[in-house]
């Protein structure tokens, strides 16, 4: 008995399918292979191979060279995020960006850090000011053999960033004789901010009398403006009686750091 | 009597013959519907008590529909059981590939896989057959010769 034509029809759709599947899983396989084949020489050999810098505002990363080689499109999208102790200080992203096959592209991204953010939670900033802590860079890979096959790698890493007042030291620089009675003392402070974070704020420093209890002497005002990854160098000027310096003695500074509307207290020694 | 012998023997090799073609369909969808899987899910360690299950039972339910079909060829049991294989096979499909999205996570690494549009492709191949099967039988049900009955009054 012979077939309907629509049966003969249907088994030839049947074929189709068949033989069609056969061709893409293996254009897709071919495709990956090579696709991958090229990120991982450039891995071998360093070339197309991204930078990150941070500074202040911005994480970048760039000059991450991408090439096609494979037969279908290649669709790629970057975005990450950096928090700092679970407090979240920016996120980007690529967007789709698609590389035609047998081309390439250079990839840039630029991540806005709002370090900001950070100043919302005490004991993080305090930490921040006064220890190393890690920050933690959640980066997803999205990429794609349009239009079949799209896949996202996700991963991350934690990078450790230095205290912003790092090496706190103050030091007597110079005792100057003001008049009969009294010498003005001239105190350095000097600190390394190794963080990512702009340092602005007010140093109120005082210092207790050796002679006298409930006696403070106090400074002027020290404003601190210390961009990231730079030595700071200011001074707290006092005006003191002169028997209230003695050489060799250890003199205790009562500090309060004043920045963006929170107070930290604390004390230093400095020996004369 | 003399008649009727070699009638069975042709009807034993017609059985013989749709065994063997039954062995065979078996062992090819074993290697597809058991083996494939198998070994892509122990490579990328998701090869899990609950997949071993899922691959398991819907290959015995494959081969079993594939050795009925085969063999009942001509009678509606066979036909009923290509119809429920076509179902069967593309669901199974659909869900050993958990709907086209894989997902593997190893420490703070994580990958996902989405290929829908080629599950979609993977799926119609057994409906397209399976309405290929029902047009077959309706097409042969309608060539049926009809026996006219004279009704005599």
């Amino acid at each position: 008995m012979e077939q309907p034509l629509a049966s003969k029809g249907l088994r030839l759709v049947t074929l189709a399918l068949s033989i069609t599947l056969i061709l893409i899983l293996s254009t897709i396989a071919y495709s990956a292979y090579e696709d991958l084949a090229y990120v991982f020489e450039g891995l071998g050999s360093g070339e197309g191979m991204p930078q990150f810098s941070v500074n202040g505002t911005h994480l970048a990363l760039s000059n991450l060279v991408l090439a096609n080689r494979g037969v279908y499109p290649l669709h790629i999208e970057l975005s990450s995020q950096v928090t700092i102790g679970g407090v979240d200080l920016g996120s980007a992203s690529t967007g789709k960006i698609i590389i035609p096959p047998k081309t390439q592209k250079e990839i840039n991204l630029t991540l806005p850090l709002d370090l900001t953010r950070v100043y919302s939670d005490y004991s993080l900033l305090k930490t921040m000011l006064f220890n190393g802590t890690m920050a933690s860079f959640r980066m997803v890979v999205g990429f794609g053999l349009q239009p079949f096959v799209v896949a996202s790698f996700g991963g991350g890493f934690n990078s450790s960033i230095g205290a912003a007042l790092d090496d706190l030291a103050f030091r007597l620089q110079s005792l100057e004789p003001m008049n009969d009675t009294h010498v003005k003392a001239d105190v350095e402070m000097e600190f390394t901010n190794r963080s990512p974070l702009m340092i602005n704020g007010v140093l109120h420093a005082a210092l207790p009398s050796a002679r006298q209890r409930n006696l403070l002497y106090a400074s002027d005002p020290l404003e601190v403006s210390a961009p990231p990854n730079q030595h700071y160098l200011g001074h707290l000027t006092f005006q003191l009686p002169k028997e209230e310096m003695k050489s060799g003695a250890l003199y205790i500074l009562n500090l309060v750091f004043e920045t963006v509307g929170y107070k930290y207290e604390w004390n230093a020694a400095f020996r004369v | 009597m003399s008649l009727e012998a070699p009638k069975k023997k042709n009807k034993a090799l017609v059985y013989a013959g749709r065994a063997v073609q039954a062995a065979i369909f078996v062992a090819i969808n074993y290697a597809i519907f058991f083996i494939a899987p198998s070994v892509f899910y122990s490579n990328l360690g998701l090869l899990t008590p609950e997949t071993v299950t899922a691959i398991s039972s819907y290959f015995l339910i494959i081969g079993s529909l594939t050795v009925i079909h085969l063999l009942l060829k001509d009678h509606i049991i066979g036909f009923a059981s290509s119809v429920a294989l076509g179902i069967v096979q593309a669901l199974y499909i659909y869900v050993i590939t958990n709907g086209g999205v894989l997902s593997i996570s190893y420490g703070g690494l994580s990958l996902t896989l989405e290929f829908k549009p080629l599950l979609y492709l993977m799926m119609a191949t057994p409906l397209v057959n399976m309405v290929k099967q029902i047009m077959d039988y309706l097409s042969s049900s309608a060539a049926q010769p009809v026996q006219m009955v004279d009704v005599q009054e």
